[in-house]
């Protein structure tokens, strides 16, 4: 299931072991942001008889979390396994498809801007260090790590590290580094690319 | 404990426009900043304890912690050392997690002192520093004495002493410090 992934990818990046770790892990705010998340896109599917209380739940939920502690993760798109928010506060993120171990510091914004036709579509392996704003038409490839404060408005290609207001490249290869990459199993759609391979059926879909 | 009243007393004296009781010490006092300062110097307090004696504090400062989060949006590590005369201006999204810290250190809203994505290492900064709103400082950083991080920049190499730092990346943007925030911070140096 996607929310194991998810603790386990959690206690790795945040270096916690054992069960204090999972513990403070599992109570952490950050947590329950992505497990109200998970709960959304699960209840999706349901017949209609069964989904209205199922909803109320997640409206209910989500209305908290957001009020609460600042972070409105949207049900829009699919988010990978592995998805890890760092740290609360002033997150904001709603985009076509995000891939598999998506890191995410506070004060990041993924969204769209004004007239732009879609949202971001952001690969695997990325992370958005504290304060960055992805908006727009953006395709954010495999590998790539968005320093602080950046404003992403153009396209990322891969295993890149990236910076500045707008972003310019950094470097091609230190990313890789730092998250090994894993292999891809074949059954899942790419998330990278233009829109037109992905249709709207295949995007709902998944999960 | 000490080093608390130096907090609020460089608050009180540097940052309260008119001088008058009830603005010196409750609103000052009621501040979200001033919480969440108070807050980290008996947590940091209690991790200085002989392991015995410190177990009962400890679970309270546990039990409160999500409390304080949840009211201020401040995070600060409790085991970290932060030098006397630290004033957090506003609220909202402040994470400070830091190797060392030196004295007078202003903080505004929105700041972010911690590990980065690419090194785990925390940074470490000095004395009478000053953080602008949105600043993030990031990876094994060293900031300098007298420094002004400007707003929304954000740090990923040293900054040498007396100097103002600025833009994405942060560019040097001038060595003769002529400003306020720094004058302000001078008399508890003396």
């Amino acid at each position: 299931m996607n929310l194991t992934a998810d603790i386990k990818q959690s206690m790795r990046i945040q270096e916690k072991s054992g069960a204090c770790g999972l513990i403070s892990t599992l109570f952490s705010s950050v947590f329950w942001a992505v497990a109200v998340y998970r709960y959304g896109r699960m209840i999706q599917r349901l017949p209609a008889p069964l989904a209205i209380p199922a909803k109320i739940a997640y409206w209910t939920m989500f209305y908290l979390i957001q009020s609460l502690f600042g972070i409105s993760i949207q049900l829009w798109g699919k988010i990978g396994e592995g998805f890890v928010i760092v740290r609360g506060g002033c997150i904001f993120i709603v985009a076509e498809s995000i891939g598999r171990q998506f890191t995410v510091f506070p004060g990041v914004t993924v969204g769209n801007v004004r007239g732009s036709k879609r949202l971001p579509i952001i690969g695997d392996n990325v992370t958005l260090e504290p304060g960055v704003k992805v908006l727009g038409e953006v395709n954010i490839g495999n590998n790539v790590i968005v320093r602080a404060n950046s404003l992403v408005l153009s396209d990322v290609p891969d295993n890149s590290v990236v910076i500045g207001n707008p972003v310019k490249i950094t470097s091609t290869s230190s990313s890789v580094a730092y998250k090994p990459p894993i292999p891809k199993p074949a059954h899942l759609a790419p998330y990278c690319g233009p829109l037109n391979d992905l249709s709207e059926t295949d995007l709902c879909k998944e999960n | 404990m000490k080093l608390m009243f130096t907090d609020i007393r460089r608050k009180q004296q540097n940052y309260v426009l008119v001088q008058r009781f009830f603005n010196q010490v409750v609103k000052v006092l009621l501040q979200h900043g001033t919480i969440a300062v108070m807050f980290y110097r008996f947590g940091h307090c209690c991790t200085l304890m002989p392991v015995p004696v410190r177990l009962p504090f400890e679970l309270v400062h546990a039990l409160m912690a999500p409390l304080v989060k949840l009211l201020t949006g401040i995070y600060i590590n409790p085991r970290q050392t932060i030098g006397g005369g630290f004033v957090i201006h506003n609220f909202s999204n402040v994470h400070i997690d830091c190797a060392h810290i030196g004295k007078n250190l202003t903080i505004n809203q929105g700041v972010y002192i911690g590990k980065g994505a690419l090194s785990k290492d925390k940074p470490s900064i000095g004395n009478n520093v000053y953080v602008g709103a949105g600043a993030k400082i990031i990876g094994k950083v060293r900031i300098g004495d007298n420094a002004i991080v400007a707003a929304n920049s954000c740090i990923i190499k040293d900054v040498p002493d007396c100097c103002l730092v600025s833009g994405v990346p942060g560019v040097l943007i001038s060595r003769t410090i002529t400003s306020d925030y720094v004058q302000r911070g001078k008399p508890h140096n003396k």
